[in-house]
């Protein structure tokens, strides 16, 4: 009877404490969880970015990560901006980098599109050679010929590389029609 | 990827389970040791607590060093009941058997981990140590769970090495 008492009272005491260190041990897994979850991002200054070039045209905007050109086209006549927009790495180490096709806008099948006959993008590095083309044309004067995404190109530390732009109306185009482009400039680490 | 904070867990989980254990074996301890560890895992618990509120402060090194030093004490504490076994109590079979289910296994997770952490985190921490660790804590491991999967292996050697001698 006495043994069976003994026994009983240690049961429940190891049961105590086992359900106590249940508790600890999943409270602190909990915890341990929580901060995993818990990343830290921190702002840093961009270290490939847009600057103006000496023919980025007039109105437009360019600040370090972004960039909106004004650009023109003449009907018949090739338009040309030989540094229409600059790529500068002002980091210390080379980054990859290369063009990436978003949006466009007049839309598919839309007849403004017609307006327009190409509008090309060269990619200049720069000791002057071309990296790349990146070129929108049009066909049957309702859809745009897009271009695929550039493969990547490495810019070397402390260099400033060129995007020329070459822009060409057809005879017909009406004055005033707008083509909006998004471009994105994928960069890696 | 290890936070420096897995191991205070670890050490928390080591009192826990030294509390349980302390409790099975209540004969041979103090009554109020088990309670003793289970106040230790929570200072533990607490310790996680604050660690998360001031993550943004303490460095990535302050958060490995207070964590190790925790889960130090807790290893140490493993030892110190394997002396008490052994010394005080002249339990010698209990204090092997504890060595080699509870304080080795224990040793050999805690290097693997601190090693780990150590080479992937590239903390100051002298690995060769913990490589000479390792190994010594695996083997004694080892060697543990073989006599306890066969008892005789002991008195076989023993018998071998009577033989041995006796031929020579």
């Amino acid at each position: 009877m006495e043994i069976r008492k003994i026994q009983f009272k240690k049961s429940i005491k190891f049961l105590t404490l086992l359900l106590t260190a249940m508790i600890i041990a999943t409270a602190s897994a909990s915890v341990y969880y929580s901060l995993t979850w818990q990343p830290k991002v921190t702002v840093t200054a961009i270290y490939v970015k847009f600057t103006s070039g000496s023919d980025t045209p007039a109105g437009s905007t360019v600040v370090d990560s972004w960039a909106r050109l004004l650009l023109k086209s003449y009907p018949n006549a090739t338009l040309t901006y030989e540094e229409g927009l600059n790529i500068s790495n002002a980091d210390t180490s080379d980054h990859l980098i290369r063009l990436r096709h978003v949006d466009i806008t007049p839309a598919e099948t839309n007849w403004d599109i017609g307006n327009f006959t190409r509008i090309k993008f060269y990619l200049i590095c720069q000791n002057g050679t071309q990296a790349t083309t990146f070129e929108y044309t049009t066909s049957g004067g309702n859809s745009w010929n897009e271009p695929s995404t550039t493969a990547y190109y490495l810019i070397p530390d402390g260099e400033e590389w060129t995007l020329k732009v070459e822009t060409l109306s057809p005879a017909t185009a009406t004055a005033g029609k707008v083509a909006d482009i998004e471009i994105a400039l994928d960069i890696q680490e | 990827m290890i936070l420096p904070e897995f191991f205070a867990l670890l050490g928390i989980d080591v009192f826990l389970m030294l509390s349980l254990l302390t409790c099975l074996l209540e004969e041979r301890f103090p009554k109020a040791v088990p309670y003793i560890f289970q106040i230790a895992a929570l200072i533990g618990y607490g310790h996680l607590l604050v660690s998360r509120e001031f993550l943004g402060i303490f460095g990535e090194d302050m958060r490995f060093w207070y964590s190790f030093f925790y889960l130090l004490v807790a290893l140490g504490n493993i030892i110190a009941i394997n002396l008490y076994l052994a010394v005080e109590q002249k339990l010698w079979t209990l204090a092997k058997v504890w060595s080699g289910v509870v304080t080795f296994p224990i040793i050999v997770v805690s290097v693997f981990f601190v090693s780990n952490y150590s080479s992937l985190q590239g903390a100051a921490f002298p690995t060769l140590i913990l490589q000479l660790g390792l190994v010594i804590s695996a083997t004694v491991t080892g060697v543990s769970i073989g006599i306890f999967l066969s008892p005789d292996l002991l008195d076989k050697l023993r018998r071998r090495r009577k033989e041995v001698s006796k031929w020579k």
